[in-house]
């Protein structure tokens, strides 16, 4: 101890110029906290707002029953199921092929001027404003393929909104997985498919499923390419699968977006119910990813095939 | 100097084995050797060629890695790749698994014969190669599943295992072989990465194990692990000696001397060319090197 420094323990306490740096340290600490605050207030502010508001719309009968009297009154069942079709659908249409190009481009292709060029332009992609898409999916659709204004086109063309970001994510959790157990398995004489399928993808699914999860919540809320492609306001229609094809979409995002335009007659608390509704799907896409991810990360630390 | 060492040895094999292990000098490492060649009869260049290089070259697209390298390597013996960083000595090993053709714009020239085939060949599955020349990396890498899944992955995907039953016995022996059963029989359920670096690193190579290989790789696998653990590895591969044919890479010149029968020395120049410079029986490469570069390495004088 006497071979230390000073005669006390003063050469462990604070050098003054170490004050001002923790002084600096404070301040930088202080305004990361205050950054999230300003960030999660109006995320608070506006789901109390909109809970607040529309609570009183939600009954039994505006859950559970269809339109009357052009929807002033009754509920909103058909818009509800209907906007679940048509976000099923989106997931049936895009993650197969978004997760399989994504397989592709971090796995397969060979890297090059092309494959940059490619992943360039997929990450553009889900930059594109969402009209774009609309307007897209119009002229596809319903002019060169000649489809009818139905809700799978609604579907398609929210789909190849999303496929841009579910092949952005997937891609990048599948290149986040270390080379160290890919190279694992091959080593073991077992194929680049089935590394790929049973080592890799297990192992980037967290971050797939968070990244489709992504893409639906802004499927369900987009509302500028569901006009575009032919979405109408609650109307009462056959609710079994086959409306897929045979009925135009009805989702709730345009209903609200419909609701507010519409203006004068519509009473108030029915538009904060509706977009109270919409909040509660996305918040069950949501919950349902989280619970996905957990159960994956569950099998996958004990027992995963 | 040769003969001194020699001869101190002689009477107190065991202690200069312990610090052998410990210190960073070449003259340990011949103490070392001298010590476990009396442990074990070397093995003669009479026995079987398990592989064999022929003038084998690697470039990394403009950059030659590795140039001009022969020798045989012999079945059911350990044979060590020593050299200093960057000598090619890993890149090397990662083409007897052809592991290189994994790195885009990797060309290894020469050929490479194992039991007599050359694996370079147009017809050669790579995949099917892997099978028979095994690899334990240097990180251990066991795979996100339970420690029982670990080992049968490989048979699984292999479709090396035709009941349960047989599963499980084949998933106990490769734990038997690998000297880790006794410490995780009572919980094959939990997860390989639970495990400490050491038990990792022998689950990786139960993993190998458990495709029934005949030749096994290892790249420097214990340079992540702590002495004792790396003490285990090393009596391990002593052991899987007898029934396969081992090459390993290592940076640590007493491991060289204490597991393997034979030592490859390789070095790079100024241009980062990596060439064979010596290839003897351990003992002989560590107590009377052929090559003065080989002498300048092993006595510590660089790397």
């Amino acid at each position: 101890m006497s071979a230390l420094p000073g005669t006390s323990s003063s050469w462990l306490r604070t050098p003054p110029e170490g004050k001002r740096k923790n002084f600096y340290q404070n301040v930088v600490f202080g305004l990361t906290i205050l950054a999230t605050i300003v960030v999660l207030t109006p995320i608070v502010i506006v789901a109390g707002y909109v809970v607040r508001e529309g609570l009183s719309a939600i009954t039994l009968e505006f859950l559970t029953e269809g339109p009357r009297r052009d929807g002033a009154e009754g509920g909103i069942w058909p818009v509800i199921v209907l906007t679940g079709y048509t976000l099923i659908l989106v997931v049936v249409m895009a993650v197969p092929f978004g997760v399989g190009s994504a397989v592709f481009l971090s796995e397969y292709a060979r890297p090059g001027r092309l494959l940059r060029l490619i992943n360039l332009t997929i990450i553009n992609l889900a930059g594109v404003p969402s009209i774009v898409y609309g307007l897209f999916g119009a002229a596809f659709f319903l002019d060169i393929l000649g489809g009818e204004k139905s809700l799978w086109v609604v579907s398609a063309t929210l789909a190849l909104q999303a496929l841009a970001i579910i092949i952005t994510s997937a891609r990048e959790s599948l290149l986040s997985v270390t080379r160290g157990i890919r190279e694992g398995s091959l080593a073991l004489g077992v194929s680049k498919l089935r590394t790929t399928f049973f080592i890799t993808l297990p192992q980037a699914l967290p971050g797939i499923i968070t990244g489709v999860l992504l893409a639906i919540s802004r499927a369900a809320g987009e509302t500028a390419p569901v006009i575009v492609v032919g979405a109408i306001l609650a109307k009462n229609v056959s609710l079994n699968p086959s409306a897929v094809i045979n009925e135009r979409a009805q989702v709730l995002s345009f209903e609200l977006y419909g609701r507010i335009t519409e203006g004068i007659g519509y009473p108030e608390e029915r538009k904060w119910g509706i977009a109270l509704v919409l909040l509660t799907v996305v918040l069950i896409f949501n919950l349902s990813a989280l619970f996905l991810r957990w159960r994956i990360s569950q099998l996958g630390s004990v027992r995963r095939n | 100097m040769t003969n001194e060492t020699t001869t101190t040895t002689e009477t107190g094999a065991e202690t200069n084995l312990s610090t052998g292990r410990m210190a960073g000098g070449g003259v340990d490492v011949k103490a070392t050797v001298a010590a476990a060649a009396a442990a074990s009869p070397k093995k003669t260049s009479t026995d079987q060629v398990a592989l064999s290089l022929n003038n084998v070259g690697v470039w990394y697209g403009q950059h030659e890695a590795v140039q001009g390298v022969s020798f045989d390597i012999y079945q059911r013996a350990t044979t060590a790749l020593i050299g200093p960083s960057g000598c090619g000595k890993s890149t090397l090993l990662r083409c007897f698994n052809r592991m290189n053709d994994l790195i885009p714009g990797t060309r290894v020239t020469g050929t490479i014969s194992v039991e007599g085939v050359d694996i370079m060949g147009k017809d050669v599955d790579a995949v099917q190669l892997r099978r028979h020349v095994g690899m334990v990396f240097q990180k251990p890498n066991p795979f996100p599943m339970s420690i029982k899944e670990n080992i049968a992955f490989g048979p699984k995907r292999l479709g090396l295992a035709k009941s349960k039953s047989q599963m499980d016995d084949l998933i106990e022996e490769s734990l038997r072989d690998a000297a880790l059963w006794d410490e995780v029989k009572d919980k094959l359920d939990e997860p390989g990465t639970s495990l400490s670096g050491g038990q990792q690193q022998r689950l990786c190579i139960a993993r190998v194990l458990a495709v029934k290989p005949d030749i096994i790789l290892m790249d420097e696998p214990c340079s992540a692990l702590d002495p004792i653990a790396t003490l285990k590895i090393e009596d391990l591969m002593r052991t899987l000696a007898k029934d396969y044919t081992i090459v390993v890479v290592t940076h640590n010149m007493q491991q060289a001397a204490r597991v393997s029968d034979w030592t490859a020395f390789l070095l790079a120049g100024e241009e980062r060319t990596g060439r064979l410079i010596e290839y003897s029986p351990t003992e002989q490469l560590f107590t009377t090197p052929r090559d003065k570069r080989t002498e300048d390495y092993i006595t510590g004088r660089f790397g």
